[in-house]
């Protein structure tokens, strides 16, 4: 049958994945199908099985039924198990459908992404043409990708349309430009393969509601047409309002607002806020001698005041006499106090400093003080039913299925505003921790607002928004699969709620495993940098490193994050690395001011980019000029 | 009219447990609603379980974008189709 043939029952072939004829929405549609598969010597085999084993096929035929259901639908099907096949069976199947003298309308809900298509597919489809049969066809959603066979003049090309009615449809010129129809292809449901429904968006369903549109224009048309005419009288009758969703997405993106319910916004503020921490006044710390302690109290600078004792492991040999207690305080002590810093110690070498430690914290919590502990294991330690009626503040850095819960509840703010600078580093223990709380104070004594999220066990202690310790015994214990979204909302929650001029982090560790500095936690660096999307970096380099090193880190940290670094940072320290029994030790040298200047320039000369101290005023007065040129 | 609400927010809860307590705000609804939808195996199984729900079969005109963007657009789809009964 052809187009003469209308008062006829209009025949439609569907080229797709077959149809569920079993679906019970179809139980009153005339189907009837072929499966059209390719043979080893270049011929085709034809089957008259033509199930539906992937439902698309099944969601095209249910659209074009509920358009036309006086309609024989004819499933042609050429996929199977997945979307895709061969051009040469594609061909095929628009010939079996040329051969077919019922099949007026043949729906190619596909396309072939390619600029130069073969001369058999467009000679078939010139030939369907000239039969007077139509071939309608879905064109890929990007306008800017050319897909065929939607893009020869005689096929309708289909593209998504923003409407919600399934029976209208409008017009648009393509970049190429070529007419193209655009008709439902927003959110709808479909009937599927198992007679099951799918919920689904796309050209593919756009393109069967065209076909379905213009078989029942043809049914009600009594005037013999030819297809330009056809076609002619459709951009007529098209509806002017209708436009390509790829536009419609694009304006949506940029213009809808984030409306926050106010009952979050006021736990955004607590949560992504620095004033968070002002329960802390004075306090003591313990055990002063552990790594992270020592970082802390170096770094107190404007707080240092605060930091009223710092009590060590009764078992030390660096105890201080002169600065640092090695017993519980006293009554009086306690009350100079309001809050205890405790960090780790429960994997120290004497029982007796661990037992001091937990007997340290039941006291604390005698006293109501407040407590900041780097890790929830403290609660293993302590006598818990103190705490039924303690009155102080029990605060842990870390982040777990509940804090990750709460967190993501932030994820639909708008996008982070504030510029991102990410410090990494070639090693461990160099300071890049330090690298950013320096540069915090020299851009606040510059009047910039700085926000920090931490990587640090005690990063809120001195000035970090937000902690999220993935380094020495880690308190992330959320799945590594969720850090990306979980890092990426805090910068938003930061970005949103603190508003800062500029968001500095840093990552743990370091990015590559070296021969004698892998930390084993290198790959989490990898989430950390994936969430925070920086947009320049800052290198922390150790003397002893090679040029290579240094370079296959930042070529990493480039494929990580698509940013350059902006400078290096040179740590004083310089490590020398010995293997004794097969176990490798190190000894830090710390380099003199002529051997520091040197390396300096050493690295500056082979690096092309400026190398810092992080001491130096003067140079840290020239990373501000340098961030500040590249953000300008 | 608020009957129907409710037992909207209660199928809306099932895929939002942490917010449930919120669910009385409309833009906690319209953001959970949008979530649904970002995710075509949940937004059958909702639409299925407010079919079950109200004992109805929604029609398909009905699914699209604006059923999903507000609560009120779900009631609408549901008194049409209660009242085609």
């Amino acid at each position: 049958m052809n187009l003469e043939d209308k008062e006829k029952i209009m025949n439609i072939a569907i080229i797709d994945s077959g149809i569920d004829v079993r679906h019970p929405r179809l139980n009153n549609c005339s189907i009837k199908g072929i499966f059209i598969t390719p043979e080893d010597n270049g011929q085709f085999s034809y089957k008259d099985s033509f199930n539906d084993t992937i439902g698309h096929g099944t969601a095209i035929a249910g659209i074009i039924h509920k358009h036309i259901p006086q309609a024989t639908l004819w499933a042609v099907k050429i996929f199977d198990n997945t979307l895709t096949s061969k051009e040469s069976v594609l061909t095929e199947a628009i010939k079996w459908c040329l051969e077919n003298d019922d099949i007026s309308i043949i729906n190619l809900s596909l396309g072939i992404l390619t600029d130069n298509p073969s001369l058999e597919l467009s000679e078939i489809c010139k030939k369907v043409y000239e039969h007077n049969k139509i071939l309608i066809s879905s064109r890929h959603i990007d306008p800017k990708l050319v897909s065929y066979p939607a893009n020869y003049p005689y096929v309708f090309p289909v593209n998504s349309g923003n409407t919600n009615k399934e029976r209208e449809y409008g017009i648009a010129t393509n970049p190429n430009n070529a007419i193209e129809f655009l008709a439902k292809g927003t959110i709808q449901r479909v009937f599927w393969k198992n007679q099951e429904f799918n919920i689904v968006t796309g050209t593919s369903y756009a393109c069967a509601h065209f076909t379905g549109i213009v078989a029942d224009h043809l049914q009600k048309n009594n005037q013999l047409e030819t297809i330009d005419q056809i076609k002619q009288t459709l951009i007529k009758g098209a509806c002017p309002d209708i436009k390509n969703t790829h536009q419609i997405i694009k304006i949506k993106t940029n213009d809808i607002p984030v409306i926050q319910p106010e009952i979050m916004d006021k736990r955004g503020k607590q949560l992504f806020s620095t004033k968070k921490m002002k329960w802390i006044g004075q306090f003591a710390i313990f055990p002063s001698s552990e790594k992270e302690m020592t970082t802390l109290i170096s770094l107190l600078h404007s707080r240092k005041n605060d930091l009223i004792y710092s009590i060590d492991y009764p078992r030390s040999i660096n105890i201080d006499k002169n600065t640092k207690l090695s017993r519980i305080l006293n009554d009086d002590e306690w009350n100079n106090i309001d809050t205890l810093i405790v960090g780790y110690f429960y994997d120290h070498l004497f029982e007796a400093n661990v037992r001091f430690g937990c007997e340290l914290v039941n006291q604390a919590i005698i006293k109501n003080k407040n407590i900041f502990a780097y890790d929830k294991q403290l609660l293993q330690y302590i006598d818990t039913n103190l705490l039924k009626t303690y009155q102080g503040k029990l605060y842990f850095p870390v982040i777990d299925a509940k804090s990750f819960n709460e967190i993501i509840k932030f994820e639909h703010l708008p996008s982070i505003k504030a510029p991102v600078v990410a410090v990494i580093g070639t090693t461990n223990r160099q300071g890049k921790f330090s690298t950013q709380v320096r540069l915090k104070e020299i851009m606040e004594q510059d009047g910039y607002s700085v926000s920090m999220l931490s990587t640090e066990p005690h990063g809120e202690l001195l000035g970090s928004t937000f902690a999220f310790p993935y380094g020495f015994s880690s308190t992330v214990n959320i799945s590594r699969s969720q850090w990306k979204l979980c890092v990426k909302t805090i910068i938003k929650g930061i970005s949103y709620y603190e508003n800062p001029h500029i968001i500095l982090t840093g990552t743990q560790g370091c990015l590559l495993p070296r021969k004698n500095a892998s930390t084993g936690n290198e790959t989490c660096s990898f989430d950390f940098l994936l969430g925070v999307e920086p947009d320049c970096l800052l290198c922390v380099i150790n003397p002893e490193d090679t040029i290579e090193d240094i370079n296959d880190t930042i070529k990493l940290a480039k494929l990580l994050t698509n940013v350059d670094v902006l400078l290096f940072a040179l740590s004083p320290w310089e490590r020398n690395y010995q293997v004794i029994d097969g176990k490798t030790y190190s000894d830090h040298h710390f380099l003199n001011g002529n051997e520091y200047e040197e390396k300096k320039f050493f690295f500056k000369d082979q690096l092309g980019k400026e190398v810092i101290n992080i001491m130096d005023d003067q140079d840290m007065q020239k990373t501000l000029q340098i961030i500040e040129n590249f953000f300008s | 009219m608020e009957e129907i609400r409710q037992k909207i927010t209660d199928v809306i809860a099932l895929f939002t447990p942490e917010n449930k307590e919120l669910l009385d705000q409309p833009n906690v609804i319209q953001e959970a609603l949008h979530k649904i939808v970002s995710d075509s195996v949940k937004a059958i199984h909702f639409v299925s379980l407010i079919e079950s729900e109200f004992e109805i079969e929604i029609d398909d005109e009905y699914i699209n974008y604006d059923f999903f963007n507000h609560i009120d657009h779900i009631i609408t789809a549901i008194e049409v189709s209660n009242s085609k009964i």
